[in-house]
């Protein structure tokens, strides 16, 4: 069957907005008498607090409120897995972002003039910025000890969790192998520079006790929940209307203004607005987790992988937002795309001093592919081995297993994506670095796995709303959070593949907790294969709806009908009836055209002892770069040339959505590589702006080739699966493996500097002299 | 803090403000004018995405003080199109696939209408220092670089 939409390139459905300067994002409501928000935040990383007093605050004209602790002992801490975080700080700070204070003024500048006049008094603690000296058994707590919880040996205030991977005799496969090779690879802080500054406007009804908010959030059902239990409120007493959003990363998916405005419009009984500077965001919210990995591989000299044992130790900073599942699924993901068939692995993860991380783009799995694709390329160096051979050797086929102990039976192509990548680059087995005129070419391959969905056992799931309007018009009600990536346009993309429909006839309503259901979190790369599949089921419902109505008010058998262009049609005559008119027949007789679709699917837990189970995730994207750099011998700068980009997605629904989450995976995988790092030390923030921390501007891209593979098979509408995180995970590896190709010099961590480079090209030619 | 008075003119028309002297040229246009579509990505010139043209050139409006306006022409996404027709740069953003969160949208379409202005040929490497002071995210810049193109004189959907 050709289809309609799916596969096509088609225009997002919300470009016009954006390009016209009408979409509107959070900062864009103004509610009439609006009181405007500053926080105070921490004085020191980590400091017993003995008083905050905000007296003067109150006296200063213009300010209407200014509140600390102690003046809301009834608000409850927050948190997307373990409610760690305070609202507002009672006893002690655990990092910089820690909020101390809240005033609220009639204006912005008054706001933050007041914060000068709050006074706290505290007693600095030692500061732990170090996630391997937070483990140490001796080290000061950061939160109060979980003895129950902790390895012994380890620290029960630091340590948040650890979890293992056991499969295989490891002892045997290690005897197995000819070489054994180790290494110790880490990743920093990173930050997601979404383009817009996380902010707010809320208000609240005295009358229903409702609060209405108008922010971004990845997951606007979970924010909700989080909201009502801290303020004490029921669910339903939290609105939540999504508006625009300005990208987000990962970063979105936790609480920042959300719990703030809320509170703020509640006790003033006036609208509020917050919005965070962009020093204060990336002082206060989630980073990326730094991860330290350490890879002991066992090999024969063919090529063939016999063991493999990993140890993973992440910092999630001061509070635990989602850090323990990024990092385990750093272990879970530890050894990329290729069989191995004995690990055994574990990870830990470690509260500090830091700000602290949460999800970022991969979720533990792009450190992953960092970490377990340097280690392959320095396996394939040991051997004397291609590199994309080499990696052939050992990928995943149908009936492989997962780190996990997943089999996989559909979707695996990783082994086209390393074929296509070579053929579409040209890649030459053995390809040696070029030096020209004080430019050395190199050339770096990697390929990754990611596993779609929350998976584990997670009540995971996406509910999709239709109705037929009085115009005839499909109204989509869907809390999927659009960040940028297009699912809004995937979704209705779908719905009009279904009914046989103009894209036009779609229409789609605000994301909003009290009009649509929960859709999950837009993360985990979930939403083209939950929504996607929900936003189907709901379509062949209606469908299935508009054929019954249809044959009844008709007195015809259902087969006679067609349904297309948003009429239903008698076929062989000119009798028609529009879905308009069927719609209202439907309404009257007191059986709407309205269907409701949702995709649950289940996954196993794994088993707590050796992390393997059954069915883990839904489905896994593949990814493989291949990367031309060339480095400057006399600066040590870097520039990526070329990379050429092959994901596996399963089955394209929206093509230039695929081609734009690859370009711009790519292109954030060039600022991991080269460019981006937050400094954190002793818990201070160095580089909290954009031109002290790094992005990559329209002058640092490479030439982009995405080359598209489609194996059809996956769990997703059509056949799909989902591209957004996987199209970063293996463009850092492929460029610093090409720097090795051009270079010979190994790094074992990102970024790899200018500095570092030119060192690195000095120091090898002092040896070799 | 005293009071300034500023008269200049947005996309056209007219405009006569009191504002107090420290207040940006962001937030008149944004918060006394209700020209939200121009955005405020850092406060400090570093990442473009509140970019107008002012007397036909571009600035970050971040940096401008309101006063620093008067007597001046500014022109804001808002008046890049005319009533319902798209400006061919904003078409071609939608076709190419060249928005996709869409906040740093604006400045860059500034940017590139400043750049077709002034280099109505220009080739690729002139485009990407043309909006080289825009940052983007999202896209990569490859179909916003594929955009820009698509409108050069000669080329298809070219209108002016």
């Amino acid at each position: 069957m050709r289809n309609r939409y799916v596969g096509k390139k088609i225009d997002r459905v919300d470009a016009r907005d954006k390009v016209t300067g009408k979409a509107l994002y959070s900062a864009d409501f103004y509610l009439e008498d609006m009181l405007y928000l500053k926080v105070l935040r921490a004085p020191h990383p980590h400091a017993r607090i003995k008083s905050v007093d905000v007296s003067k605050a109150r006296t200063i004209p213009g300010v209407a409120m200014a509140i600390s602790a102690k003046d809301v002992p009834w608000v409850k801490n927050f948190g997307m897995i373990f409610k760690d975080q305070e609202v507002l700080v009672r006893e002690k700070t655990r990092y910089m972002g820690d909020a101390l204070a809240i005033v609220a003024a009639e204006t912005e500048t008054i706001a933050r003039q007041a914060l000068d006049y709050i006074e706290v008094d505290y007693e600095p603690l030692p500061v732990i910025s170090d996630p391997l000296k937070a483990l140490e058994k001796e080290s000061p707590y950061i939160h109060e000890p979980r003895e129950e919880n902790c390895d012994p040996g380890l620290n029960p205030g630091n340590l948040l969790c650890t979890h293992r991977l056991e499969r295989g005799d490891l002892e045997r496969g290690f005897s197995e192998a000819d070489v054994i090779v180790e290494n110790e690879i880490r990743t920093p802080h990173i930050e997601h520079v979404a383009l817009q500054p996380e902010a707010g406007v809320a208000k609240y009804d005295k009358e229903t006790g409702v609060c209405t908010m108008w922010v971004a959030t990845q997951w606007l059902h979970d924010i909700q929940a989080d909201v009502a239990q801290a303020l004490d409120m029921k669910t339903e007493q939290v609105q939540i209307i999504q508006p625009a959003i300005g990208g987000a990363f990962g970063k979105r998916e936790d609480v920042s203004v959300h719990i703030i405005i809320a509170l703020m419009a509640i006790l003033t009984g006036r609208p509020v607005k917050m919005e965070m500077t962009r020093e204060e965001l990336m002082i206060t919210q989630n980073k990326r987790h730094p991860i330290i990995f350490r890879h002991k591989t066992g090999v024969k000299k063919d090529g063939t992988i016999t063991a493999w044992k990993a140890e993973v130790i992440g910092d999630t900073g001061a509070y635990a937002s989602t850090g323990s599942a990024v990092v385990h699924q750093a272990l879970y993901m530890c050894t990329g795309p290729y069989n191995v068939p004995n690990l055994s692995g574990v990870s830990y993860t470690a509260y500090t001093n830091n700000t602290y991380a949460g999800a970022m783009r991969g979720f533990g799995a792009t450190q992953a592919a960092f970490a377990y694709e340097t280690q392959m390329d320095c396996i394939a160096a040991e051997l004397g081995l291609d590199p994309l051979e080499f990696r052939k050797k050992n990928a995943y086929e149908l009936g492989s297993m997962t780190p996990n102990g997943q089999i996989l039976t559909t979707s695996v192509g990783v082994k086209d994506t390393l074929e296509k990548a070579a053929e579409v680059f040209g890649y030459k087995p053995d390809q040696l670095s070029k030096e020209e005129n004080g430019k050395i070419r190199g050339i770096g391959v990697a390929s990754s796995m990611f596993g779609c969905g929350y998976g584990e056992g997670f009540p995971d799931h996406s509910i999709v709303d239709l109705e037929v309007t009085d115009e005839g018009k499909i109204l989509v009600h869907s809390a999927a959070a659009d960040v940028g990536q297009g699912i809004l346009t995937v979704v209705c993309q779908i719905v009009a593949e279904v009914l046989d429909i103009p894209l036009e006839l779609v229409e789609l309503a605000p994301g909003d907790t009290h009009t649509s259901k929960n859709a999950g979190s837009t993360s985990a790369t979930r939403q083209t294969i939950f929504s996607g599949n929900a936003a189907k089921l709901a379509a062949e419902e209606l469908l299935g709806k508009i054929y019954h109505r249809a044959s009844l008010e008709l007195v015809k058998h259902h087969p006679q009908f067609l349904v297309q262009e948003g009429e239903i049609v008698l076929q062989g005559t000119e009798t028609r009836i529009s879905l308009a008119e069927l719609a209202k027949i439907a309404r009257e007789k007191g059986d709407p055209l309205h269907a409701e679709g949702c995709y649950f699917p289940r996954t196993d837990v794994p088993d707590e002892a050796t992390g393997q189970g059954n069915l883990v995730y839904v489905a896994y994207t593949f990814n493989t770069h291949i990367a031309e750099i060339e480095i400057d011998k006399y600066t040590g700068e870097t520039r990526v040339l070329r990379v050429v980009a092959v994901p596996d997605v399963g089955r394209v629904i929206n093509r230039i959505g695929v081609e734009g989450q690859s370009e711009g995976g790519t292109v954030m995988g060039v600022g991991m590589a080269l460019m981006e790092k937050q400094v954190i030390e002793e818990g201070i923030t160095k580089n909290a702006d954009l031109s002290t921390y790094l992005i990559p501007t329209s002058l640092d891209m490479p030439e982009i080739i995405t080359e598209i593979v489609e194996s059809g098979d996956a769990a997703g509408p059509y056949g799909a699966k989902g591209i957004g995180e996987p199209a970063l995970l293996p463009a850092a590896p492929a460029i610093i493996n090409a720097i090795y190709n051009a270079t010979g010099v190994r790094f074992f961590h990102t970024p790899v500097t200018p500095d570092q480079v030119f060192k690195a090209i000095k120091d090898r030619e002092k040896k070799n002299s | 803090m005293a009071k300034v008075k500023v008269e200049f003119k947005v996309n056209g028309r007219e405009y006569s403000r009191e504002v107090e002297a420290a207040t940006r040229l962001l937030d008149l246009l944004r918060n006394e004018l209700g020209l939200i579509g121009t955005k405020e990505g850092c406060g400090k010139g570093e990442c473009g995405t509140c970019t107008v043209l002012m007397d036909g050139k571009p600035v970050n409006s971040c940096l401008v003080l309101a006063p620093q306006a008067n007597g001046r022409e500014i022109l804001t996404i808002e008046g890049l199109s005319s009533g319902d027709r798209l400006h061919p740069l904003q078409d071609a953003f939608i076709k190419k696939g060249a928005v996709q969160c869409g906040y740093c949208t604006p400045g860059i379409l500034i940017s590139a209408y400043y750049l077709l202005k002034n280099n109505p040929r220009p080739n690729r490497d002139d485009i990407k220092e043309g909006i080289s002071g825009n940052l983007c995210r999202c896209t990569g810049y490859v179909k916003i670089i594929e955009a820009i193109e698509s409108v050069t004189e000669g080329r298809e959907g070219h209108e002016e």
